[in-house]
C-alpha cells in the first residue's frame, strides 16, 4: 500500500509529457463525472423507494394527506420534509443517517409490530430535530412573510401573528401529524 | 438528540465535506493517471 502511494505521488509530482490542455480536460471531465456520480448517489437516497425500504407504513400514510395529493398538483415527498435542502446541512444529515444503516442491519423496525412500538420514539426525535432547526424544512416552502392572514382561520391568525411571529414557537410545535398518523401522544408537550 | 450527540454528528458531518473533495481529487487523479499511462506518457 505504501509503495502504491509512493508511486502515485511520484506520478503526480512528475511532469507529464501530455499537453496542458489535455491534463486540464482530464481533470475537468473527471471532476464533473465524480461530482455527478456523487450527487446522483446522494439523490438516490432521497427517493420514496429508498425511504420505503424501512419506513414503508409511513410512506403509505403520506399518500392520503394534503402534502402528497392535492388540487394544486404540488407534492412533497419524504426528503422534502426530512432532509435539509442546503448542501452543508444535507451532508451533516446524511452522515448522521449512516447510524440508521446499523438499525437497518439489526432489523430494528423490520416488522410492522417493531415499527409500531418504536414509532413514538422516532416521531419525537424528528420533532425535536425540527424544533432545533426552527422547522427549516417547512420553511423551504412555507414563508411566514408571504402568509396572507386574511385567508387563514381565526385560530391560525392568532397563533401565527403572536407565537410564530415572535419566534417563541416554530411550525412543528403545533403542526404535528400533518403527514403521518400521530403515535401515542402521552407526555408530548401541548397534547 | 442530546447536545453531545449533536456535536458529534456535526463534527463528523463537517469533516466529511473536505474528505469528499480530497477523495474526489484522488479518484480523479488516479483515473487521469491511468488514462495517461495508456499513451506515450507511460514513462513519465
Amino acid at each position: 500500500m505504501k509503495q502504491l502511494i509512493k508511486l502515485f505521488w511520484k506520478r503526480l509530482s512528475s511532469p507529464s509529457r501530455a499537453a496542458a490542455g489535455l491534463l486540464l480536460g482530464l481533470g475537468f471531465t473527471g471532476g464533473i463525472l465524480f461530482w455527478g456520480a456523487f450527487n446522483t448517489g446522494m439523490e438516490a437516497t432521497n427517493t420514496e423507494a429508498f425511504c420505503s425500504a424501512c419506513h414503508a407504513p409511513i410512506v403509505a400514510e403520506v399518500r392520503e394527506t394534503i402534502h402528497y395529493s392535492n388540487r394544486s398538483g404540488v407534492r412533497a415527498i419524504c426528503s422534502d420534509c426530512h432532509v435539509p435542502h442546503p448542501w452543508t446541512d444535507k451532508i451533516v444529515r446524511k452522515v448522521q443517517a449512516s447510524k440508521e444503516l446499523v438499525a437497518y442491519a439489526m432489523g430494528t423496525i423490520n416488522t410492522t409490530e417493531k415499527f409500531r412500538q418504536r414509532r413514538g420514539y422516532l416521531a419525537n426525535r424528528e420533532w425535536q430535530r425540527m424544533k432545533e432547526n426552527d422547522s427549516q424544512e417547512c420553511r423551504n416552502c412555507h414563508n411566514f412573510d408571504y402568509m396572507d392572514f386574511s385567508e387563514q382561520g381565526q385560530r391560525s391568525v392568532v397563533q401565527h401573528s403572536t407565537a410564530l411571529a415572535s419566534g417563541e414557537k416554530t411550525c412543528v410545535d403545533c403542526h404535528k401529524g400533518i403527514s403521518h398518523k400521530l403515535p401515542d401522544m402521552h407526555g408530548v408537550e401541548g397534547w | 438528540m442530546s447536545t453531545l450527540e449533536s456535536i458529534f454528528w456535526h463534527i463528523i458531518g463537517y469533516a466529511a465535506m473536505p474528505a469528499i473533495f480530497v477523495f474526489g481529487f484522488i479518484a480523479v487523479a488516479a483515473g487521469a493517471l491511468w488514462i495517461l499511462s495508456l499513451g506515450p506518457d507511460r514513462d513519465a
